[in-house]
């Protein structure tokens, strides 16, 4: 089967002031997969995501996402176009309710569109729809995340970007996310995930993309790079 | 006496409602700009000399002024903002500060060349208000009134529109609001808007009991500042907590201490805030 491309990233370079942080770096997402980029702490992992998402302005190289171009888009702009980033450590509005936060989520989404998109998204996390009135700040680190993924689904995106998801949960939580995003993808939604959990990215991930110190060092099929030696020495442990 | 007591008491009450109105118009532009606009008492002043010269002018009834005088400092405001502040939103403090401190200056001066440094007032007789033998002043129970009916109104839109939830998720967090796809910089703009239009709407209210001139705004920012401080900073409830008791104590210094001593007052209390609770009554401390 051909899928179409979704998101590509040519020759992207981007710099902090005078410090290089991503080196030349492509890749590309097509419709209906599930990508991983997986790398050390301080690779360039969450730069390449807010780069992607126009928080960041790459100094060069072209970002094309359904074949138009993002460059210089505000990441407000990007949004509308069916992007969605659920950034590292959630980002959720602590003092807003849940049922806010959500709807500040869709805040891109038609107001006779947003009454579904809450149902849908309330389908998915039951466990939100009974807080809803709470305040973000107050539900667990692995509700927050719920919340987070489910604040990112609210806009209707075409390519969902998770960074780092399972950061500071507990292993059985984190197990929880990993399920998710593998069964949202199963439903068709396409994503594009970060982790430095690299074996159980690998086990939910169709391909993966290798990032050490800013550059791209590998690429692959998930169950090839998880029997590629580097791969085992140097994220596996084994 | 107590009768006396019980009026300046109910005096107090009054005004801390009007500060708590300009105040919230300040809170809101620090909550979301992260900027301190020190010309807000400008724009107070504004509200002021605009409520006088449709009144001396044309008659106009000042509190039907205020659909005026609302809209015009609204989009002076946000303009200010787009063409200025937007530019310098991740520059340093110090040229924020130079920036809106020049902004005051300006409005002050050229207050002083088209209007002179005379004091004026709005002549307008209204009736006494009794309660029992209690007398209550009239124009402060109005500009009272106005200003909890704008607050009703402006909580309304904070969180029960969509914009409103939208400045709200920005004063939290810009960056996640950026990335739900809120346009965070027309969220400044308007936010700096209803700032600055809440400042002259408050400014019509006062205009009503207080003498207008052009550097009238500084003795309101001065209490704008102690209010924020002592309710917190980016704390909605803090500025209507710390407006009435701002309200109340000037109230009741220029009862028991005299009124000359009623600045002097406010600004002890407000250093020993500082000192003992610099987070404010409501605050959390900052934010990030």
């Amino acid at each position: 089967m051909v899928r179409s491309e979704l998101l590509k990233v040519k020759n992207l370079d981007v710099k902090y002031e005078d410090v290089q942080v991503l080196w030349n770096v492509s890749l590309e997402v097509n419709e209906g997969e599930l990508v991983a980029i997986i790398g050390a702490n301080g690779a360039g992992k969450s730069t390449l995501l807010k780069t992607i998402t126009g928080l960041i302005e790459p100094s060069s190289g072209e970002i094309v996402f359904l074949k138009q171009k993002l460059n210089g888009l505000l990441p407000h702009e990007i949004v509308k176009r069916g992007l969605s980033l659920i950034p590292e450590r959630r980002e959720l509005f602590g003092n807003l309710t849940v049922y806010e936060n959500l709807l500040v989520g869709g805040y891109t989404v038609d107001k006779e569109e947003l009454e579904d998109r809450m149902k849908w998204v309330y389908n998915y996390f039951p466990i939100l729809k009974e807080r809803k009135n709470q305040l973000a700040r107050t539900l667990s680190g692995g509700e927050q995340q719920m919340l987070a993924i489910a604040r990112g689904l609210m806009s209707k995106p075409k390519l969902l970007m998770l960074d780092e998801p399972s950061l500071g949960l507990a292993p059985k939580i984190s197990n929880e996310v990993f399920k998710l995003v593998e069964k949202l993808n199963s439903e068709g939604i396409t994503i594009l995930l970060v982790e430095q959990n690299v074996k159980k990215t690998l086990k939910i991930a169709d391909r993966a993309y290798v990032l050490e110190n800013g550059k791209i060092t590998l690429e692959g099929e998930s169950k090839q790079l998880a029997e590629n030696d580097t791969v085992k020495k140097a994220y596996l442990g084994i | 006496m107590l009768q006396h007591l019980l009026e300046v008491a109910i005096e107090g009450i009054l005004i801390g409602g009007i500060y708590a109105l300009f105040t919230l118009g300040l809170n809101m532009i620090y909550g979301v700009l992260e900027i301190i606009n020190f010309a807000h008492g400008e724009f107070i002043m504004l509200g002021m000399y605009i409520a006088f010269w449709l009144f001396t002018l044309t008659g106009l009834h000042p509190l039907l002024s205020l659909a005026i005088v609302f809209p015009l400092l609204f989009f002076a405001g946000a303009a200010f903002e787009r063409v200025t502040i937007e530019k310098v939103i991740k520059a340093h403090i110090f040229i924020q500060t130079v920036l809106t401190f020049g902004l005051l200056l300006l409005l002050q001066n050229l207050a002083y060349f088209f209007w002179s440094a005379d004091y004026r007032a709005i002549r307008l007789n209204f009736p006494l208000i009794s309660l029992g033998s209690l007398h209550i002043s009239t124009p402060r129970l109005i500009g009272f009134i106005g200003s909890v009916v704008t607050i009703i109104i402006l909580h309304f839109f904070l969180t029960r529109t969509k914009m409103g939830t939208g400045i709200r998720a920005v004063d939290e967090n810009p960056i996640a609001a950026e990335l739900v796809g809120i346009n965070v910089k027309k969220m400044r703009m308007v936010t700096f808007g209803i700032g600055t239009g809440l400042a002259g709407v408050a400014g019509v209210f006062i205009s009503l009991y207080y003498y207008i001139y052009p550097t009238v705004g500084s003795i309101f920012i001065l209490l704008a500042f102690i209010i924020v401080v002592l309710g917190g900073m980016g704390s909605f409830v803090g500025s209507l907590a710390g407006g009435l008791i701002i309200g109340e104590l000037e109230s009741l210094s220029a009862l028991f201490v005299g009124p000359q001593w009623k600045e002097v007052v406010a600004m002890v209390v407000f250093i020993l805030i500082l000192l003992f609770k610099p987070t404010g009554i409501f605050g959390t401390g900052g934010r990030k």
